[in-house]
C-alpha cells in the first residue's frame, strides 16, 4: 500500500494555480521530503492530504483512502501544520488533555514523558515557549496519537540550527521503531540530507523530479568541459538529458541525467551532491534565459 | 470534546457568569424594597382594580425613576453575549490558525463545530433563562405600575423572548465568525447585525403577527380612550361621524373645528392648525364643537390577552433563526477549504 499516491493532482486558488498535474506515488515506510521555494505549493499538497482542502482535480490517496474521510481515517495520519499552531493559553498538559480528548488512542504517558526528556516545561502556557520548544510540543502531540503517516510542513523553518539538529534527532527517535511513513516539507534541503531517503522537488505548482534519493544521485553527473561543445548542444553520449548548464569564461559545467557511461574525453564526470541536484532542478524554469544569467559555481564533487 | 470545549472558552464563561452575578446582586438588592414599596403603598392594589392612581403612582415614581431608566440598559445584554460568546467561538481558530491543529485530530469538523456550538448554545439559555426570569420578576412593580408591558421596549425584556434573542445573538456572532474568520471584523458585523434585525423585527415586523383589532371610542371625545387598557395602540385617529379622517395620530385639529363650528375663532395668528390657539379657546366651547361633530378616536391595536401569543411568535421566530445560522456555521466549517 502506497502512504500517499497521486494523480493528475491541481489545485487553483481563485485563478492562480497552486498545484498542478502531479504525479507521484511514496510507498510505506520511507520518509520524505518535498522540497521547494516558498509558493512551489508544498503547504497546499500536505493540506490536501489531511483534508484541510480539497483538490481542484486530479486525486491524491492517503493510506488507500480519501484524505480525512472520516474519524478513523483522520486518526491514522499526524500533522503538524506551518508555524506550529497551538492554542496560546493551553500549557503543555492542556495540550496533551487536549490530544487525548480529540485522538481515539492518544499515548498520554509516552508524550509526557518525551517532552520532558527534552526539557520541554508542561506547566507553561504555549505562547511562553520558545520557537523549538513549541515545535517539540507539536511534534510529541503529532507522534503520540501514533499515526501510520506523519505529515510535517516546514518544521524547520522557524528553528535555529540547534535547534534542527534537535528536531530533527527527536523525529528519528520518534519514528525509529514502528512502521512510520513521514513526509516533510522544506524550503531547503541541507538538514533534510541524513535523515530522508526519498525526495520530492516542487517548483511553481508542479513536480520536478520524484525519486528514492540513493536513485537520483546515481542517475545525475556532473560534466565539465569546454564551452563551444555545450554551446552547439551536440548530444554527448550516455546523457539522457542536460539539467542545468553554467558557463564560466570557456568552461561549461552541467548537471545532467544519464543513462550510459560517458565516454567522451572532453568531459570531466563527477558525483552530484543533493543540494546541487535540488538547484539545478529548482533552475531549471528560469534556465535558458540568455547569457546574462546568474552564474552559480557547481562544486563538482569527487571525481569518477 | 466537551472538556475540550470547556478548557477552552472557561474563561469568557467565568467572566460572563461575573457580570451575570454582578446584575443579579444588583437586582437581588433592590427588586424586594421596589416591590416591598409596590405592596406596602396600596398601588398594587390599586393597580389591580384598573383605577388611576394618580398621587401613589407619582411617589413610586419619583422614588424609582431612575430604574425605569436602567430598563433599556437590558435590552443590549443579548447582543454582549452575541460579541463576546458568539463571535469569537469559530473566528479565533480561523485567526490564529489554531483549526489546523484541531480538525487534524481524529474529530471530525462536523463534531467539531456540532460540540462547540451545542455548549455555547446551551450556555446561553441557561444565562438567559436565568436573566429572563430575574428580570420579569424584577421589573413587575415598574410595569405593572403602568400596564404597559406590550408595548415595544418593555415587551422585549419580559417573558420568553430575551432567551431567543440571547440565542439569537450567539448564532449570529458564531455565523459572521465563521464566515469572515476574524474576530474583531465579526465582533462588528454581530453588534450592527443584532441591532437591525432587533430594530426591524420590533418596528417593522411585530405588529402584524396577528391582524390587529379595531375600535372606536365609546363616549364623547376626548373621555375615555378607544383601545382597551394596556393594549398595544398601533394608530389612533380622531374620526368624524361618518367615519372619515379628520385629525391622523389623534387629537384635535383646530382649523377643522374653527372651520365647521362657527362659534370657535380661527385659531392664532393665522398659522394653520397651530397649537398655540389652545390656551384661547374656551374648554367648553370646544367640546361642544366636538360633540356636535360627533368626533371620536379610532384605534387599531393589539389587546393585551395576546401578549403571550406574541411572546411565543417572536421567540418561535429567532429560534428558527437561529437554527439557520447555526446551520450556515457549521456548513461553512465543513467546507472550508483556504
Amino acid at each position: 500500500m502506497n502512504a500517499l499516491e497521486a494523480s493528475a493532482l491541481s489545485k487553483k486558488y481563485r485563478n492562480q494555480w497552486a498545484l498542478q498535474d502531479c504525479s507521484f506515488s511514496l510507498s510505506a515506510g520511507r520518509i520524505a521530503a518535498f522540497v521547494g521555494p516558498n509558493g512551489a505549493g508544498k503547504t497546499t499538497l500536505l493540506h490536501i492530504a489531511v483534508g484541510l482542502l480539497h483538490a481542484t482535480s486530479g486525486s491524491l490517496h492517503v493510506l488507500g483512502g480519501e484524505p480525512a474521510a472520516d474519524e478513523e481515517m483522520l486518526s491514522r495520519v499526524g500533522f503538524v501544520a506551518q508555524d506550529t499552531p497551538l492554542y496560546r493559553n493551553f500549557t503543555g498538559e492542556d495540550l496533551i488533555a487536549f490530544a487525548a480528548h480529540t485522538n481515539r488512542t492518544f499515548d498520554t504517558d509516552f508524550t509526557r514523558d518525551r517532552l520532558r526528556s527534552l526539557d520541554v516545561p508542561l506547566d507553561r502556557k504555549a505562547s511562553t515557549l520558545s520557537g523549538g520548544q513549541r515545535a517539540q510540543v507539536a511534534l510529541a502531540l503529532a507522534l503520540g496519537k501514533r499515526p501510520e503517516l506523519l505529515l510535517l510542513d516546514e518544521p524547520l523553518a522557524s528553528l535555529d540550527p540547534l535547534a534542527r539538529r534537535e528536531f530533527l534527532g527527536a523525529l528519528m527517535e520518534g519514528v525509529a521503531e514502528g512502521e512510520v511513513t513521514v513526509v516533510l516539507s522544506s524550503h531547503l534541503i541541507t538538514d533534510l540530507e541524513r535523515v530522508c531517503d526519498h525526495l520530492l522537488i516542487l517548483s511553481n505548482g508542479r513536480l520536478q523530479l520524484a525519486g528514492d534519493i540513493e536513485d537520483l544521485v546515481d542517475d545525475h553527473r556532473v560534466l565539465v568541459g569546454p564551452r563551444s561543445t555545450g554551446a552547439k548542444r551536440r548530444a554527448i553520449a550516455g546523457v539522457e538529458s542536460v539539467v542545468e548548464e553554467t558557463v564560466i569564461g570557456r568552461q561549461a559545467t552541467l548537471v545532467v541525467r544519464v543513462d550510459g557511461p560517458i565516454v567522451d574525453p572532453k568531459w570531466e564526470e563527477y558525483e552530484v551532491s543533493l543540494e546541487d541536484l535540488v538547484l539545478a532542478y529548482l533552475g531549471r524554469k528560469q534556465h535558458g534565459a540568455g547569457a546574462d544569467e546568474p552564474v552559480r559555481a557547481i562544486s563538482a564533487g569527487r571525481a569518477l | 470534546m466537551t472538556w475540550v470545549v470547556w478548557r477552552q472558552h472557561r474563561q469568557q464563561a467565568i467572566v460572563a457568569a461575573a457580570a451575570f452575578g454582578a446584575i443579579a446582586l444588583f437586582l437581588g438588592i433592590t427588586g424586594p424594597a421596589m416591590s416591598h414599596t409596590f405592596h406596602v403603598s396600596g398601588l398594587a392594589a390599586c393597580v389591580a382594580q384598573h383605577v388611576d392612581c394618580g398621587p401613589l403612582l407619582d411617589s413610586f415614581d419619583v422614588k424609582y425613576n431612575a430604574y425605569q431608566f436602567l430598563v433599556p440598559l437590558f435590552l443590549i445584554l443579548p447582543a454582549l453575549v452575541g460579541i463576546f460568546w458568539g463571535a469569537p467561538l469559530i473566528a479565533r481558530e480561523f485567526e490564529q490558525g489554531t483549526f489546523r491543529f484541531a480538525w487534524t485530530q481524529s474529530v471530525s469538523r462536523r463534531r467539531w463545530a456540532t460540540t462547540k456550538i451545542a455548549a455555547i448554545a446551551a450556555g446561553t439559555i441557561v444565562l438567559g433563562v436565568a436573566a429572563a426570569t430575574m428580570l420579569t420578576w424584577w421589573s413587575a412593580p415598574l410595569v405593572l405600575s403602568h400596564t404597559d408591558k406590550f408595548v415595544p421596549g418593555i415587551f422585549d425584556l419580559l417573558g420568553i423572548v430575551p432567551i431567543a434573542y440571547a440565542l439569537f445573538a450567539v448564532a449570529l456572532g458564531i455565523a459572521f465568525g465563521a464566515l469572515l474568520g476574524r474576530v474583531l471584523p465579526a465582533m462588528g458585523a454581530t453588534a450592527a447585525g443584532f441591532v437591525v434585525v432587533r430594530f426591524f423585527m420590533t418596528i417593522v415586523v411585530r405588529k402584524h403577527y396577528l391582524s390587529p383589532m379595531r375600535a372606536v371610542s365609546s363616549g364623547p371625545f376626548g373621555f375615555n380612550d378607544a383601545a382597551p387598557r394596556g393594549a398595544w395602540v398601533l394608530t389612533q385617529n380622531t374620526i368624524d361621524k361618518a367615519g372619515s379622517i379628520v385629525s391622523p395620530g389623534g387629537g384635535l385639529d383646530f382649523q377643522y373645528l374653527s372651520s365647521h363650528c362657527p362659534g370657535l375663532p380661527a385659531p392664532g395668528s393665522g398659522a394653520p392648525g397651530s397649537a398655540r390657539a389652545v390656551p384661547v379657546l374656551g374648554k367648553d366651547l370646544v367640546f361642544q364643537c366636538t360633540a356636535k361633530l360627533g368626533l371620536r378616536t379610532s384605534s387599531t391595536f393589539q389587546p393585551l390577552n395576546r401578549f403571550w401569543t406574541f411572546q411565543w411568535m417572536e421567540f418561535a421566530i429567532y429560534v428558527v433563526l437561529a437554527a439557520a445560522l447555526l446551520g450556515f456555521a457549521i456548513w461553512r466549517v465543513r467546507s472550508w477549504s483556504r
